[in-house]
C-alpha cells in the first residue's frame, strides 16, 4: 500500500500529544524510534542515515550555519527511519535530495514529511493569511516555524497566499524550478542552463554580490526569467535570492507585485 | 430558624455527582455555560498526557541508547586500511538487505563512516542481547 508522508506526520504528532510543531525537538522524536543524533563532520553531505535492527544512527554535519536547516535536516531523515526502514537501510542526504530536484521516489517522500511535520499545512496557510508576500515573511515564517528558508519557500509555492516561481541553480547553471499553480508564466526548458546574465543570481555568481536584507527584493523584468507571449508585456518582477555558499547554490525567488 | 437554611454541602456534591454519574452532559453544559469548549478541554487534556509520556519514553530511551552506544564505541576497532571497493563489497555482504543509495559516489573516508556505524549497531544489538540474556 502506498504511503502517504503527510498523514503519517499528521499521526505521529496526534499520537505524541504535540500540539505545537514549532516547538518539537526532532532529535527527541529520533531518540523515541531508537535512534542516535550525532554531529559530525559531513564534507560531502549534509545528513546521513543508517539503520539496522530497528536502530539508527542520525549523522549530520557540524559545517551547517543555521539550526532552522539541521532542523529540516534531522526531520527528513526521520523521515526515512519511518517510512522507508524496512530492517535495514542507509541514507546519504545532500543539497541535490534536501532540495527534491533529483526526485527519487523515496527522498520526495522524506521531504513531504519533514514539511508536514515541521510546517503543517493548515497553520502554515493560517500564517500566510493577510500578508504580503516580501523576502521578510519568508524570514518570519521561518523564524516562525522553526525551519529553513528554503523549505518555507518550496511549502509557499503550495500552500501560500501569492504566486511565487523558485528556480535552484549551482555553480552558475539552474538545476530545477517550482512554481505556483496559479503564477501564469511560461518558463522554456531552462535546466542545465546557465542563469539569466540580467538576474539577481547571476550577481552572485560573477561578483559575489549578496544583498542586505533590506535590499534583499530587487527588481527585474518579466524576460529576466520568463518567455513573453504575444500580448504579454514586459512588466517588473522581483527577485529574492536565497544563497548557500558552501555548495555555491542559489534559490531565486521570483514574484509578481 | 436558622439552622433549617443550612445548607448541606456534601449533600450537594453527592447529588451532582449522581446526576452526572447518569448524565454526564450536564457537566459540559455547565462548562459551556461558563464559556469553555469541553471538547476542546478534553482534547487538551488527551495531548498533555500523551505529551507526558512521550517525555518520559524519550528520557527513557536517550539513557538506554547512549550507554548501548558507548559501550559498542569502547569495544570497536576504529583503524581499517580496506580499499574504497574491499569497503564497499564488505558492507553488501554484512548487510545484503541493505538499501544502498548514493554509495558509489560516496568516498573512502565516507564509506568507512558508514562501515564503522553499521558495525556499531551490529555491536549494539549484541550488546543489549547479551544484557537481556
Amino acid at each position: 500500500m502506498k504511503v502517504n508522508p503527510a498523514v503519517i506526520a499528521k499521526n505521529l504528532l496526534n499520537d505524541l500529544g504535540l500540539n505545537d510543531p514549532c516547538a518539537v525537538d526532532i532529535e527527541d522524536l529520533i531518540i523515541y524510534h531508537n535512534g542516535i543524533v550525532r554531529e559530525v563532520n559531513l564534507p560531502n553531505c549534509d545528513g546521513r542515515m543508517i539503520m539496522k535492527h530497528g536502530r539508527a544512527i542520525v549523522s549530520v554535519s557540524s559545517a551547517i550555519e543555521y539550526p532552522q536547516k539541521r532542523r529540516f535536516v534531522l526531520a527528513h531523515e526521520l523521515g526515512h527511519i519511518l517510512l522507508h526502514s524496512e530492517n535495514e537501510a542507509s541514507f546519504t542526504d545532500d543539497d541535490s535530495t534536501l532540495e527534491g530536484y533529483k526526485k527519487g521516489p523515496q527522498e520526495v517522500e522524506a521531504n513531504d514529511f519533514a514539511s508536514e511535520l515541521l510546517m503543517p499545512e493548515s497553520l502554515f496557510r493560517e500564517c500566510c493569511f493577510r500578508n504580503k508576500f516580501t523576502p521578510e515573511l519568508i524570514r518570519s515564517l521561518s523564524e516562525k516555524f522553526n525551519t529553513s528558508l528554503t523549505s518555507i519557500v518550496y511549502r509557499f509555492i503550495d500552500y501560500g497566499n501569492h504566486p511565487i516561481c523558485a528556480f535552484y541553480s549551482k555553480n552558475g547553471k539552474i538545476q530545477y524550478w517550482k512554481k505556483s499553480n496559479d503564477f501564469k508564466v511560461w518558463i522554456p526548458d531552462k535546466n542545465k542552463l546557465d542563469v539569466p546574465s540580467d538576474s539577481v543570481a547571476n550577481e552572485y555568481y560573477t561578483y559575489n554580490r549578496i544583498y542586505r536584507k533590506k535590499d534583499s527584493a530587487q527588481e527585474i523584468s518579466k524576460s529576466t526569467w520568463f518567455t513573453l507571449g504575444k500580448y504579454d508585456e514586459d512588466t517588473p518582477m522581483y527577485e529574492f535570492c536565497i544563497i548557500t555558499p558552501r555548495y555555491n547554490t542559489v534559490l531565486s525567488v521570483v514574484w509578481e507585485k | 430558624m436558622m439552622e433549617n437554611k443550612k445548607i448541606n454541602v456534601d449533600g450537594l456534591i453527592d447529588s451532582l455527582l449522581n446526576m452526572t454519574k447518569n448524565h454526564p452532559e450536564i457537566l459540559d453544559d455547565m462548562l459551556r455555560e461558563r464559556g469553555y469548549n469541553p471538547e476542546q478541554l478534553e482534547r487538551n487534556g488527551i495531548a498533555q498526557i500523551k505529551g507526558l509520556m512521550f517525555r518520559a519514553q524519550v528520557n527513557q530511551k536517550k539513557q538506554q541508547q547512549e550507554n548501548l552506544y558507548a559501550k559498542a564505541l569502547s569495544r570497536f576497532e576504529t583503524a581499517k586500511a580496506d580499499t574504497k571497493e574491499v569497503i564497499l563489497s564488505l558492507l553488501r555482504e554484512r548487510a545484503p538487505k541493505l538499501q544502498f543509495r548514493n554509495l558509489e559516489k560516496l568516498e573512502e573516508d565516507d564509506l568507512k563512516e558508514i562501515l564503522n556505524e553499521s558495525d556499531i549497531l551490529d555491536l549494539m544489538e549484541q550488546i543489549d542481547k547479551s544484557d537481556i540474556a
